[in-house]
């Protein structure tokens, strides 16, 4: 028997899926882009997560304790954040083929319809889909190998120059790599693509028949269902009191509670509101903002797709980042409570750290102050805004004050090494520093506390792996001349070591390390940003595209070419801000959750938003759509001119 | 003992309701009609007489309220999804107005699409004969955009035809074409009736419908009238009579 995939062999009719693929192979441009580009980025990481393993061309320095801790620390720090980029890639790749392939099956309901029309079974015109989403993902891997192959050295020089990785890490290409980068690519593509495919095989026959008696599409109960039961989640969640066990679960619940909830009800809340803000564009263009708005709600299912991209990176992302935060911040002071500490200095990513210190007051720890920090302007400026403890008035803090040794904390901010390779000052040991006017300060190493908790791992993990005898402290303290004073007792008691104050500290490793994962951060948010603005490309340029035949009876009644790309351009923007005004209320809602928790902790302070990335996420989305939008309008103009 | 043929479509007390926000519509009320093998019947009605849900009821393309459907002795009104799968692969065929064929298929692979997801072998001989009984030679290749309106039903046709269908089912077949183009059409349908087939035509065309065996009137839902053998004028006149009685 032969079956329908093979039947182009020969004197016999067939090869349906390939012809269909060839027919629409526009719609799926941007998925075989993402899924190319995510391919190669994923096979270059593992090649250097596999390397890093191996330490690939590093020739380690046993003589050198300091180097050979830094080329292990760079091979780790590798290690680690391709791991990261691996699940960011795998994950941009499967919510990439979701909506393209979701978005192009939309596009061909009536003939998917016919189809079943003329005999197929759900599970054919299933696996059809799967087959165009397969094909298109062996292409995308193909291609993603050779980008990837090509740009591993460039790749590697980018991870080493960012200190990234060691000096001389050169991974070698490995057979299990491309298997692995492409079955995951095959499969995250193909899983992205099972739920729309599935969806659309449940199109019914009568479709095919355009005019007859089928009801505009509406939300199924099970998107309802799923959509209410979210948001009853949020709505619950919101009014828990968590308390420091049960953060991280609700936090992590809320965020993906309100995405959840915000997507799978996108369908309902997008259109009326893209319909709404088309009324604010109809002084300025009133057949285009009547032929946008009206589309937008219309086509609820086109709408939602659209903004479904937007909702998930910008809540998700500024979520996590604000959950981070307060996570560590929480933790930071949960660490602080629990030791016998004579004072903590933490180096916060937050604007409100003090209120992190403030507790410490009731320690009995006087005389503290914190300066304000700004995690997100680290480039930008000087190192001494980071929020520190300062010593304001040495006279009344006496031997109330101690010393957090800063190895964590500290080297996360500043670079890498500082743990590792420079501090042996050890917890519940006790340092008597003595202050240049003599009087004698008693300081004791209370605790390591980190700003990000896998840096307190690696520490542990250090301290174990190179006990370098040498005591050495680095004291970051400053304020009124506080600083020096700090430093020649702190000298006077670590003997043997090294002690150094911040500006020395600085000018002898420079804000290089500190800079690289800046950069180090928004390469990933950059590569997340390219896929995520090429799907909204796609999805936009496929919904212009669709829409060729509407476009042409708006030419017929009199519609210029100027404001049929009006009315494409006004569509993609109104969906766009709707869901970006949406982003903002899902995101308002987990600050205000984590604003309440943390002021329930105790603490005084508030999330940071990352609003510069996500004002750069937001731009980016909204100008690859009116590109896309744009430059789609204009190939349809052309076309209908031609056909005219 | 008499020679009885069981009729290819059975509708016995057939009803259908469509639901909507004005509230309940009943678009056919208790519609009885038996479609014989090999004969062609045409069912006129003005517009929203309820001819076209008739015929999507008969496919199982939409679900009856109440009475009973039975095409080829499938109970169509019950049947599974499946079966009613199998019914379109293998004893229905479709003609509509607006041909209905898939853009990116090529003429060849559209008509032998039923054939094909019923997973038969599928010569392109066959089709290429198939094709060239409704008078398309030597464009099995061509995609639907490059062939005209005609040629696009006539191949729409030659797929109905290709599965050797025991019941067609048209919706407007010639309501998009010109004269020549719809009597070669239809020259199709009345091939198809001596192969056995039954034919049920949906058509506002007395001069289409003249063309039947036998004319049945839908007015409001229910069956009015019914005229065999009749001219086109008689059916025009018996059409406007119908008319002016709903008015």
């Amino acid at each position: 028997m032969t079956r329908d995939r093979g039947l182009a062999a020969g004197n016999r009719v067939g090869g349906l899926g390939r012809s269909l693929l060839a027919y629409h192979w526009r719609s799926y441009v941007g998925l075989l882009a993402c899924q190319s580009v995510g391919t190669a980025v994923g096979f270059a990481s593992l090649l250097v997560l596999l390397g890093a393993g191996a330490g690939d061309g590093v020739v380690f320095d046993t003589a050198d304790t300091n180097r050979w801790a830094k080329q292990i620390s760079g091979l780790q720090t590798a290690n680690n954040s391709m791991a990261v980029m691996l699940v960011a890639t795998g994950f941009a790749i499967l919510f990439t083929s979701a909506s393209t392939v979701g978005f192009a099956v939309s596009g061909r309901r009536r003939e998917l319809a016919l189809l079943r029309l003329s005999g197929a079974s759900p599970h054919q015109i299933q696996r059809l889909v799967l087959r165009e989403a397969l094909g298109c993902g062996l292409v995308a891997t193909v291609v993603g190998f050779v980008i990837g192959g090509a740009a591993l050295p460039l790749y590697t020089r980018a991870l080493v120059a960012v200190g990234g990785a060691p000096e001389g890490f050169h991974p070698q290409l490995r057979l299990v790599a491309l298997v692995i980068a492409g079955a995951a690519s095959l499969i995250a593509g193909l899983a992205g693509g099972w739920l729309p495919a599935w969806r659309i095989s449940r199109v019914k026959p009568i479709e095919a028949l355009g005019g007859a008696a089928v009801g505009r599409q509406k939300l199924g109960w099970l998107r309802w269902a799923v959509g209410l039961g979210a948001a009853a989640g949020v709505a619950w969640l919101l009014g828990q009191t968590a308390d420091s066990n049960t953060f991280n679960t609700n936090s992590v619940g809320l965020l993906v509670l309100t995405v959840t909830a915000l997507t799978a009800l996108a369908p309902v809340i997008v259109p009326p509101m893209a319909l709404a803000a088309s009324w604010l564009l109809r002084p300025f263009q009133p057949g285009s903002a009547v032929v946008a708005g009206q589309h937008a709600r219309w086509n609820a299912r086109r709408s939602a797709s659209m903004a479904a991209p937007v909702l998930l990176f910008t809540v998700m992302g500024g979520g996590f980042f604000m959950m981070a935060q307060t996570s560590q911040a929480v933790g930071t002071l949960a660490q602080a409570r629990s030791v016998d500490a004579d004072a903590v200095v933490a180096a916060l990513p937050w604007r409100n750290a003090a209120g992190a210190l403030k507790g410490l007051k009731s320690k009995g720890v006087e005389g503290v102050a914190v300066a304000q920090s700004d995690l997100w302007g680290w480039e930008a400026q000087s190192p001494s805004t980071f929020p520190t403890l300062t010593w304001l008035d040495p006279g009344t803090a006496k031997d109330k004050l101690g010393i957090h040794v800063l190895a964590g904390s500290l080297a996360d901010v500043h670079g890498v090494n500082v743990a590792s390779s420079r501090h042996e000052a050890e917890v519940g040991r006790t340092y008597q520093l003595q202050a240049p006017d003599g009087e004698q300060v008693k300081v004791k190493v209370a605790a390591v506390i980190g700003a990000t908790p896998y840096l307190n791992s690696d520490f542990a993990v250090d301290r174990a792996s190179f006990p370098v005898s040498a005591a050495s402290v680095e004291v970051f303290m400053w304020g009124r001349g506080g600083q020096e004073r700090v430093a020649e007792a702190a000298r006077a008691v670590v003997a043997g070591g090294s002690v150094e104050t911040k500006e020395q500290w600085d000018a002898s490793r420079s804000t290089r390390g500190f800079a690289s994962q800046a950069r180090g951060t928004w390469l990933l948010l950059g590569a997340v940003l390219v896929l995520a603005a090429v799907s909204l490309a796609q999805t936009t340029a496929a919904s212009v595209r669709q829409r060729q035949r509407e476009f042409g009876l708006l030419r017929c009644v009199g519609g210029s070419r100027g404001q049929v790309t009006a009315a494409a351009l006004m569509d993609a923007a109104l969906v766009l801000v709707t869901a970006l005004i949406l982003s903002a209320v899902g995101l308002g809602l987990v600050y205000w959750k984590l604003s309440v928790y943390t002021s329930a902790t105790g603490l005084d302070m508030r999330p940071f938003l990352p609003l510069g990335p996500l004002a750069v996420l937001a731009a980016t989305a909204l100008s690859a759509c009116l590109l896309a939008s744009g430059a789609a309008t204009v190939g349809v103009n052309r076309r209908l001119s031609r056909a005219a | 003992m008499t020679n009885t043929v069981r009729p290819a479509v059975e509708v016995r007390a057939l009803r259908k309701d469509f639901r909507s926000e004005a509230g309940v519509q009943t678009v056919l009320n208790g519609v009885d009609a038996d479609f014989d093998p090999g004969t062609w019947t045409a069912i006129m009605g003005p517009s929203g007489s309820g001819k076209s849900t008739l015929l999507n009821c008969v496919a199982g393309l939409i679900r009856a309220t109440s009475g009973q459907i039975t095409v080829d002795g499938l109970d169509v009104t019950r049947a599974s999804e499946k079966e009613l799968t199998a019914l379109r692969r293998g004893r229905v065929g479709f003609v509509f107005q607006a041909f209905n064929l898939v853009p990116g298929l090529t003429l060849d692979q559209n008509v032998a699409l039923p054939s094909l997801f019923a997973r038969r072998r599928v010569a392109r001989g066959q089709v290429r004969a198939a094709l060239a009984k409704v008078g398309i030679t030597g464009r099995d290749r061509a995609r639907p955009d490059e062939l005209s309106g005609g040629q696009q039903q006539r191949a729409a046709i030659a797929r109905a035809l290709f599965i050797g269908p025991k019941v067609v089912l048209a919706d407007e077949p010639t309501g998009a074409l010109d004269v020549k183009t719809g009597r070669q059409v239809l020259g199709q349908f009345a091939g198809l009736v001596q192969s056995g087939a039954a034919v049920i035509m949906v058509t506002h065309d007395p001069a289409v419908a003249a063309r039947a065996d036998k004319v049945v009137f839908l007015l409001d839902g229910t069956l009015r009238g019914e005229m065999a053998g009749a001219s086109v004028e008689r059916i025009a006149d018996e059409a406007a009579t119908w008319e002016k009685v709903t008015a």
